[in-house]
């Protein structure tokens, strides 16, 4: 295919100008003047040059997932699409898996499982493109067992534009361009160039099959008390137990919706570390935690789809699996769990996002926050979609050698979160953002957060920062943003004389890339 | 805009004025074949100064007889370069910060005039393009519509409508751009200023960090680049001025320390070749470099400061052939300066000095020789000016 350059005149730019989240572009004023679509790295970058040189602005774009702005609030410049590109076959002289920038996770999961027998530990919202997954640090279900994306890299074909505003391609690697392999693993996409493709010498194999189980809780009835032991059970047990290896295959995940979605639930998927199913010990240690919890008596009940992304099997509709033991699980193989063309809603939904890295339990003073918020009302704002994903973290991801190998200094986490927000109606907005600023703000300023960083989880012995692929711009109020996101230890500063060197006239950047 | 059609010749002639040393306009050269008509007034009756010292804003003066009174002091952040709008009703400014509203930007900001006291209210101030931090330069189109930016930080350029109030709209035009040079100074694009032509519709720029000196169109879809000449390579392009005759440019490299001037195709909107070159101080590494042109067209002022020692020149123009011929002894007492800025006026020369503040210089149109400096007002490193003459 030839380079296709939609303009603003054509039928199809409306529909390509838009990604997932359909709060962006804010304005038609804010909106890039073409879309740029390419298949091959060649044409990428002959179409990198071109806009280079006629001093446009170039962002760009391969899944549609970026949850800020950064791609669409482009005023009169020009996105490169890679969504077409989105090739695996290996090519000769470089190293074994290739994923193209373009390709969606689903697709990729599919075609490394088919041919290869492997996987990559990433996130499991297929639609997602790799480019800006696995550059930003991405991860999933199965981090835990194996990693984060960017551990497993080893090359990269990345172009960038030299002082001059030529473009430069590179393949990068631990041996070529080390710096700039380095930033390419996990900083976030948007800051240095145009990866057009990953490469990685080993992958994990997938696993053959995995159980999942679900525990729900009404929030009719549910007490302060009986929801922060809920909350801290969850939490103790991947602060303690969840550092033991044979723990790892287990991914769990709270999706605590607000009071008036009905209920909330912890969903887990499980295998052995060998990818079986054959002992289920470890699983019912975990589920058995919560029999004291007084759950529901309705466990596969109607998840909101973020968390149902994650969990398949646990949608309605779906069979209610079958009794091991006390608890219900739902046996499937592996590959049927995780690729099941699950794309979102594209382009119909607008949202809001927050992060939180935790290296501890929840604290008392935290789960009367997420309490109180969740049963926070703003007249006109329809709160059903608004929660707080709790995922589990730490295990393989937190083996420390990789904080000097990657752009990722989150390792010593046991928890991830995800606040988010779902609306339609553009009326809501006012109302989504003061229920996702106000409950982070009351979360992040109890007794573990330092007076100087209130307000934000800052990194210290409870807090691990904030994660780039959530991006969160209301963040940029606070002058240590950077170190939210990259840590105090010298990653930002590394990252800053990367961009100084490889992408000098900072033809690159959005509201939140690396600032030299 | 009516009153902007109704201009007089002789407005035009007062505003070529102020903008010959802050916007460089070059202006049709039927209303510059003579020299001010009788009766108006060549002298400045308000001064507004920039400063980015301690107590960085824009200071109103008003001037009689050469005396200037302060009126007003504006907080303003690094107000690096102000353009008055060809009304003289609005004045704007630009910030030379590298953040606002927390996004990796600059800003400009539009102020309207008192026109019986000088007294500024600030209308608006807008963000520039993402990533256009420290904007270093700012003109006004000739019929008042347009706002165009050279963005130093961020390499690029931006416009911004101006509405019939003096409102400046969001940034409508933008231009990124990339480039080097040899120099130290010199890994990225640094544009420096920014120069409307006679037409209105094409820009001059002045790009610091690449040596080169572009041509851009305003046309529909915004701004788009017309054509490119390369200055010489680490001379770093700073301030440029176009002659009223339309179809010189003088253009001061601060790098080497030199003065070039090309020709200008006005029909074509191309620069073409340099036609003089000459040097204008001893380059050191961190000198200053400065110009500024009579109104008249026919002196032009050169300044460069480096560590210790600073040189005030001033230049004849041949405008037949663009030839420079120095004038002798020109400022006799202008080595201990440190200029950041200068503009001319018709009678006099003022110089931003970093210490002193604001002096001026007695300026003789015929000669071109420079009289004693007299300080007229005490700031702390100002860096920019504009003067109002009605």
């Amino acid at each position: 295919m030839a380079i296709e350059t939609v303009n603003q005149q054509d039928p199809r730019f409306t529909t390509l100008n838009r990604g997932n989240n359909a709060r962006f572009p804010p304005t038609e004023a804010d909106a890039a003047s073409r879309i740029v679509l390419c298949d091959n790295a060649n044409d990428v970058a002959e179409a990198l040059q071109k806009i280079v040189s006629a001093g446009l602005r170039p962002t760009v774009r391969s899944g549609g997932h970026c949850y800020e702005d950064f791609v669409y609030t482009n005023p009169k410049g020009a996105i490169i699409d890679l969504s077409l590109f989105n090739e695996t076959t290996p090519v000769a002289g470089a190293p074994a898996y290739r994923i193209a920038a373009g390709t969606q996770l689903g697709d990729a999961y599919t075609e490394l499982y088919k041919r290869h027998g492997v996987t990559l530990p990433g996130g499991s919202c297929e639609s997602v493109g790799a480019g800006g997954h696995i550059t930003g640090g991405g991860y999933g279900v199965l981090s835990r067992l194996h990693g984060i994306t960017p551990d497993w890299v080893t090359a990269v074909d990345i172009l960038t534009v030299d002082k001059k505003g030529q473009v430069v391609p590179r393949r990068v690697d631990a041996k070529h361009d080390p710096d700039l392999f380095r930033a390419c693993r996990g900083a976030g996409g948007g800051n240095f160039g145009i990866i057009t493709n990953f490469y990685f010498d080993k992958l994990p194999p997938a696993p053959k099959e995995v159980t999942h189980a679900g525990v729900r809780f009404d929030w009719n009835g549910m007490t302060q008390e009986r929801f922060t032991k809920i909350l801290q059970t969850y939490g103790h047990f991947l602060e303690t137990r969840g550092n033991d290896p044979d723990t790892w295959g287990l991914f769990a995940i709270i999706g605590l919706s607000h009071a008036s979605a009905g209920s909330f639930g912890v969903n887990v998927q499980f295998c052995n570390p060998d990818g079986t199913c054959k002992d289920l010990k470890v699983l019912n240690e975990f589920l058995d935690l919560f029999e004291n919890c007084n759950p529901s008596a309705s466990e596969m009940t109607n998840d909101h789809p973020a968390v149902a992304e994650r969990m398949s099997p646990q949608r309605p509709g779906r069979e209610r699996g079958c009794l091991n033991g006390k608890h219900r699980t739902n046996l499937s193989p592996w590959f049927n769990a995780t690729v099941r063309g699950n794309g979102g809603s594209f382009g119909e939904t607008r949202s809001k996002y927050k992060s939180a890295y935790m290296k501890r339990n929840f604290s008392v003073a935290e789960t009367v926050a997420f309490y109180k918020h969740m049963h926070r009302t703003i007249p006109g704002t329809d709160l059903r979609g608004s929660m707080v994903l709790m995922d589990a973290y730490g295990g393989a991801v937190n083996r420390k050698e990789l904080i000097e190998e990657t752009a990722v200094h989150q390792r010593s986490s046991v928890m991830k979160l995800q606040f988010l927000s779902y609306w339609r109606d553009p009326a809501e907005d006012a109302g989504h953002m003061t229920w996702m600023r106000d409950i982070y703000t009351d979360v992040y300023s109890g007794p573990d957060t330092d007076a100087k960083h209130k307000g934000t989880p800052y990194p210290n012995d409870h807090y691990e920062g904030c994660y780039i692929n959530y991006p969160d711009k209301d963040m940029l109020e606070y002058s240590f943003w950077p170190e939210l996101y990259y840590g105090d230890q010298g990653l930002y500063p590394f990252l800053q004389s990367v961009k100084r060197q490889y992408d000098p006239n900072n033809v690159f950047h959005h509201a939140m890339s690396v600032r030299a | 805009m009516k009153q902007q059609k109704d201009w007089s010749r002789r407005k035009f002639v007062q505003w070529m004025g102020y903008t010959s040393a802050i916007g460089a306009v070059g202006l049709p050269g039927r209303w510059l074949s003579a020299s001010p008509l009788a009766g108006a007034p060549t002298s400045p009756r308000f001064a507004f100064a920039g400063s980015t010292g301690k107590q960085h804003g824009i200071q109103v003066f008003s001037i009689k007889n050469d005396r200037w009174s302060h009126v007003q002091t504006i907080a303003s952040e690094n107000p690096s370069a102000l353009a008055l709008h060809p009304s003289e009703r609005f004045l704007y400014a630009v910030n030379e910060i590298d953040s606002y509203q927390s996004l990796p930007t600059g800003t400009v900001e539009a102020y309207s005039i008192d026109p019986h006291s000088g007294r500024l209210t600030l209308l608006n101030r807008q963000p520039l393009s993402l990533s256009g931090v420290l904007p270093r330069h700012l003109a006004v189109s000739p019929d008042g519509r347009t706002l165009a930016v050279a963005v130093h930080g961020g390499g690029a350029y931006n416009l911004l409508p101006i509405g019939e109030d003096g409102r400046l709209d969001r940034v409508s035009a933008i231009i990124k751009e990339t480039g080097s040079g040899p120099h130290a100074d010199q890994d990225s694009a640094h544009p420096q200023m920014v120069v409307f032509d006679r037409s209105g519709s094409r820009l001059l720029s002045a790009d610091l960090g690449s040596d080169t000196l572009s041509v851009l169109d305003l046309n529909d879809d915004g701004l788009s680049v017309a054509s490119r000449s390369q200055a010489a390579p680490g001379s770093g392009p700073r301030q440029m001025a176009l002659h009223p005759s339309g179809n010189l440019l003088y253009v001061v490299n601060e790098l080497d320390a030199s003065l070039s001037c090309f020709g200008y195709d006005a029909t074509s909107g191309s620069i073409r070749q340099r036609l003089h070159h000459t040097a204008i101080g001893s380059c050191s590494a961190s000198g200053v470099a400065a110009m500024a042109m009579h109104p008249a067209g026919n002196v032009l002022y050169t300044s460069y400061c480096g560590s210790g020692a600073g040189s005030l020149s001033a230049w004849r123009i041949d405008a037949a052939s663009g030839a420079l011929k120095p004038v002798r002894r020109a400022a006799d007492q202008a080595s201990s300066l440190q200029i950041a800025s200068m503009v001319a006026a018709h009678d006099s020369l003022f110089v931003l000095d970093h210490k002193q503040g604001i002096l001026r210089l007695p300026a003789s149109a015929t000669s071109g020789r420079l009289g004693q400096p007299v300080q007229v007002a005490r700031i702390e490193a100002p860096v920019s000016l504009a003067l109002k003459y009605s």
